[in-house]
């Protein structure tokens, strides 16, 4: 508790229940509010299948947003300093960053970049470092990704200065997808080829445009053939689905036709 | 109104008559040329058939005509030896499955080998799949695409059945109210908890009708917007939304919009629903064989229970006209048809 004088030296300070009250009470309007909008965003986009980008972009923004109107709230109960204060602070700051709160500070550099840059958004498949998987979240201090396992993944935004990232998506449902298949070399390479190329084609997961063709790749190796199909799925969270589907039907159709598998084990280059 | 009610002159008043023409124009071409093949696209119910039928009654001793009858068949109808062959319901030429474009390959390579116009007549949705999956595009290079039927068209389409028997146009509660928001209560999952929550609707057609001063006026051009809007476009789907729509003669924008119900359906039902809707009719069997590892039995009995299908007694399964647009509207959402 801070004395009457001292409150008078302090300018503005005060900090007396009340005050600690309005604080609590803020923070925690804040973080149901922030969960609330969440959720309710989240289950809006659930519904609405390949556009649900559009809405999930917006919950980091508002809960940046309704998290900082939160601070700006507490330090108006509590501080409201005049600029000599805040001078002062913004020193003692600099200095404990320096000393603690470094990496926290960077995280966070990281995660304003990572709003406004946009180098992923909500629901791109990407992968950082040596993690891949869809973001589910993006918060200014760790973005976290579900990785293929199902494995939750946090990621202390840093990385954003420090990794590579790719993405997969950029902001769309679709997503281009490559799958590999190795036949024996005394199979036919038109019939393999044909029949990668129609089971990709009438997977319910494909997504066939002009501008998102469907590609079979055949490359030549010593004892064995090897068919790269590249196409798009149609949602991004399809993608093992998809794999599967694509990879079941084709091998399925290999049997149908004698086209065998390499006796070798194959060996990636 | 019988199916048959839809004539080549009330679709040509209704504002198709350009694609008639052109229709007509392109096969005057190909008879001169022996080259061109036409393809005939347009949305499910918009009357393909009537298109056919015009070259028909347009060239009548140098026509045959055949029709695709069956998705899963491997064999094609034999063609008559005429100058222009009219074929409809050439989306049954494939199956989307491995070994599925044998029969569409056939038709192709009989296309190439004889002196004839073809008069091809498509789905939308099968067309824009075969075009990227195939090089159908290129076979079929100016396509002629039948346009959705504006509010206007549905107008002079409907009323030209109706020249002294309009049905009395009303708001359904009387009072003559043009509405520009509906506010729904929609249930919405929370952290496993159904909450509900306000939905708010804004309905466009109502806010023309609201800056003209003729009441009665108004709201029938509220109920063509909304049959328009129902119907995609389609000449068959605005028919029959209007039966279905009058009531002890009269008819209200609410009755129209009782077709319009969100759909709500898994993955593999959306699927299914994509076959149905590409190839308009496909027998379950063909389902099955399409959808191996999935349970096509119960995502048809969930789209009947949804009534966005009919199922014959052969067991047939048909598009219902009047979800055509949820249907589509659901599936361009899933990116399962573009």
């Amino acid at each position: 508790m801070v004395s009457a004088a001292g409150s008078e030296q302090l300018g503005q300070f005060d900090i007396g229940f009340g005050a600690i009250l309005s604080i609590v009470i803020t923070l925690v309007v804040a973080y149901i509010l922030a969960t609330v909008v969440d959720r309710l965003l989240q289950a809006l986009a659930d519904r609405l299948a390949a556009e649900r980008f559009r809405v999930l972009l917006l919950i980091p923004v508002l809960k940046v947003g309704i998290y900082g109107l939160a601070a700006y709230g507490v330090v108006s109960l509590t501080v409201d300093p005049s600029a000599e204060q805040l001078l002062a602070f913004s020193g003692l700051f600099g200095a404990a960053l320096g000393f603690g709160f470094k990496e926290l500070f960077t995280d966070v550099l990281g995660g304003l970049s990572i709003l406004f840059e946009r180098p992923y958004r909500m629901g791109d498949k990407i992968a950082i470092g040596e993690h891949y998987g869809e973001v589910v979240a993006i918060g200014l201090r760790s973005t976290q990704l579900v990785t293929p396992n199902d494995n939750l993944v946090t990621i202390p935004n840093d990385a954003y200065f420090s990794e590579s990232i790719a993405n997969a998506t950029a902001g769309n449902a679709e997503m281009l997808v490559t799958i590999e298949f190795h036949v024996a070399a005394a199979a036919d390479p038109t019939t393999a080829t044909q029949l990668v190329e129609e089971a990709i084609i009438t997977s319910p997961y494909v997504y066939v445009t002009d501008n998102h063709p469907a590609e079979v790749h055949l490359a030549d190796n010593p004892s064995y053939f090897t068919l790269t199909g590249k196409a798009y799925v149609n949602d991004l969270r399809n993608e093992e689905r998809f794999r599967t589907d694509v990879t079941a039907r084709a091998m399925t159709a290999f049997q149908e036709h004698g086209i065998e598998q390499p006796k070798r084990p194959v060996i990636d280059e | 109104m019988p199916d048959t009610a839809l004539t080549l002159d009330r679709l040509r008043t209704a504002g198709l008559d350009e694609q008639f023409t052109a229709l007509r124009g392109a096969v005057t071409n190909g008879l001169d040329s022996n080259e061109s093949n036409i393809a005939v696209v347009a949305e499910p119910f918009a009357c393909r058939d009537r298109f056919l039928d015009h070259i028909e009654r347009e060239f009548p001793s140098r026509t045959g005509r055949v029709s695709i009858s069956d998705a899963a068949s491997d064999t094609l109808p034999p063609f008559p030896d005429t100058e222009i062959v009219l074929v409809d319901d050439c989306q049954l030429l494939y199956q989307r499955d491995i070994g599925g474009f044998d029969t569409l390959d056939v038709f192709i390579e009989e296309m190439a080998s004889r002196e004839t116009v073809f008069v091809t007549a498509w789905n939308r949705y099968a067309w824009s799949y075969l075009t990227a999956v195939t090089a159908l595009g290129s076979l079929f290079p100016d396509p002629i695409s039948i346009p959705r039927l504006k509010a206007s068209q549905v107008s002079e389409l409907l009323q030209s059945y109706h020249d002294n028997e309009q049905p009395d146009f009303r708001e359904v509660d009387d009072t003559q109210r043009v509405k520009t928001l509906d506010i729904d209560v929609e249930s919405t999952t929370v952290a496993g908890v159904a909450v509900p929550t306000p939905s708010v609707r804004v309905n466009p057609e109502y806010i023309l009708p609201q800056s003209r001063t003729d009441e009665e006026t108004d709201i029938e051009a509220v109920v063509y917007q909304t049959i328009a809007t129902l119907s995609a476009g389609a000449p068959r789907v605005a028919v029959d939304l209007w039966e279905r729509s009058i009531r002890d003669g009269t008819i209200a924008p609410a009755y129209v919009k009782e077709v319009d119900e969100s759909l709500d359906i898994d993955r593999d039902t959306a699927f299914v629903l994509e076959l149905v809707l590409t190839n308009e009719a496909i027998a379950s069997e063909t389902i099955a064989a399409i959808c191996r590892d999935s349970t096509p039995e119960q995502a048809i009995q969930t789209l009947r229970t949804n009534n966005l299908v009919t199922v014959d007694g052969d067991g047939t399964v048909r598009l219902e006209p009047t979800r055509l647009r949820s249907t589509i509207t659901h599936l361009q959402r899933r990116q399962l048809v573009w």
